[in-house]
């Protein structure tokens, strides 16, 4: 039996505005989920994805994080009762276009119909031109109904980017 | 150096057919019995062609020789050891401050630290890095993250790291900062698989 499966991965060839993992198995313990986007964005050289569970889109959704970036800062970020939840980091346009962001997000019990749902990004980061970032967040969602889809939007830019890849895994306990 | 390279068929063509396996495979593992300057992966055939991975994850159990209490970890992709070539964004925190006590932009390969010799004998550090969509032509770009104890002086950092470079990745060069890597370091890489279901 294997312990780490491949769900899908999305390999983006054209521009592409939303992206959506949905009909997600629940015979896992827990969902990680990776990728490497850029969006067209053409502000300050990064962008986030906005990530909503279940298609619900109230504000129920909550982040914390810390970091650093262009060797200027040091800094901790909190945010409450929002429509959605941050997933970090996208580059944009404004770095070359061959420079993406990356993360690593793991979503706990997912399919645990007691308890809300937490996820955790390992890392977050992004080395561009404009912009670089190194940091660590955790998220939740005030519900707890099994996810059984999740929905992706770039948070400033329209569109994501030819090339950006989203790949979901499911981790199975013993 | 005790060297397992891992050419077998994937066990996940089956008969020629794709069949659902484990999406992290097991490509090389690097056990020192000898200290050594450099430590080289590389793409061969069968499971260890990295052609067919989205990711590469490497899991660091090591310890540098030298008389410093931690030495650097550099890592130089494809042959390429021109410092310029690689950027790192950084924090790190030893707890002493209780809040980072460390972030720079870096010009150069680094990927965090292990412990050296004027750390206790027995005391090596963690650490793992991801190297993401490696067949891409975009710029190649990493996270890592380190965690070590060096007698009271260790700590932890996490970084972003890019190699200024579109190539496909099929070599990875790993070496301690102004020294060797001492015996006993442990390094494994492992691929991770995509898993195409649309177009």
């Amino acid at each position: 039996m294997a312990i780490m499966e491949s769900i899908e991965t999305i390999y983006l060839e054209q521009t592409t505005a939303t992206v959506t993992f949905d009909s997600i198995p629940s015979t896992y313990e827990y969902l990680e989920f990776r990728m490497s986007v850029s969006t067209d964005y053409t502000g300050t050289g990064y962008d986030a994805i906005k990530l909503n569970f279940n298609g619900d889109t109230g504000s129920n959704y909550s982040e914390h994080g810390t970091g650093a970036y262009s060797n200027t800062s040091i800094w901790a970020h909190a945010a409450g009762s929002q429509t959605y939840v941050n997933i970090y980091r996208a580059s944009s346009l404004k770095n070359a276009g061959y420079e993406y962001g990356n993360g690593i997000v793991t979503i706990y019990d997912y399919a645990n119909s007691n308890k809300n749902t937490t996820l955790q990004q390992s890392f977050a980061g992004v080395i561009g031109g404009y912009y670089t970032e190194a940091a660590t967040y955790g998220g939740s969602w005030d519900s707890t109904a099994a996810v059984t889809s999740f929905v992706l939007d770039p948070l400033n830019g329209s569109n994501f980017l030819r090339g950006s890849e989203f790949s979901l895994y499911g981790i199975k306990s013993s | 150096m005790a060297e397992t390279i891992n050419t077998a068929t994937p066990d996940y063509i089956v008969e020629g057919v794709l069949t659902d396996g484990e999406s992290w495979v097991p490509l090389i593992t690097n056990i020192l019995d000898a200290t050594a300057s450099e430590i080289i992966f590389e793409s061969t055939t069968g499971a260890n062609e990295w052609s067919q991975y989205m990711d590469l994850v490497m899991i660091i159990y090591g310890r540098a020789n030298h008389s410093a209490s931690y030495r650097n970890i550099h890592i130089y992709l494809n042959d390429d050891t021109t410092a310029g070539n690689y950027t790192t964004q950084y924090y790190v925190g030893d707890g002493g401050g209780g809040s980072p006590t460390g972030y720079s932009t870096y010009g150069g390969s680094y990927y965090g630290w292990v412990p050296a010799h004027s750390t206790t004998d027995a005391i090596y550090g963690a650490g793992m890095i991801t190297f993401y969509d490696i067949n891409s032509g975009k710029r190649k770009s990493s996270n890592s993250w380190t965690a070590n104890d060096a007698a009271g002086s260790g700590g932890v950092y996490l970084g972003s790291n890019a190699w200024e470079n579109t190539a496909a990745i099929t070599k990875i060069k790993f070496e301690c900062q102004s020294g060797d890597t001492h015996e006993d370091t442990r390094i494994d890489l492992f691929g991770v698989l995509p898993r195409m279901v649309t177009a």
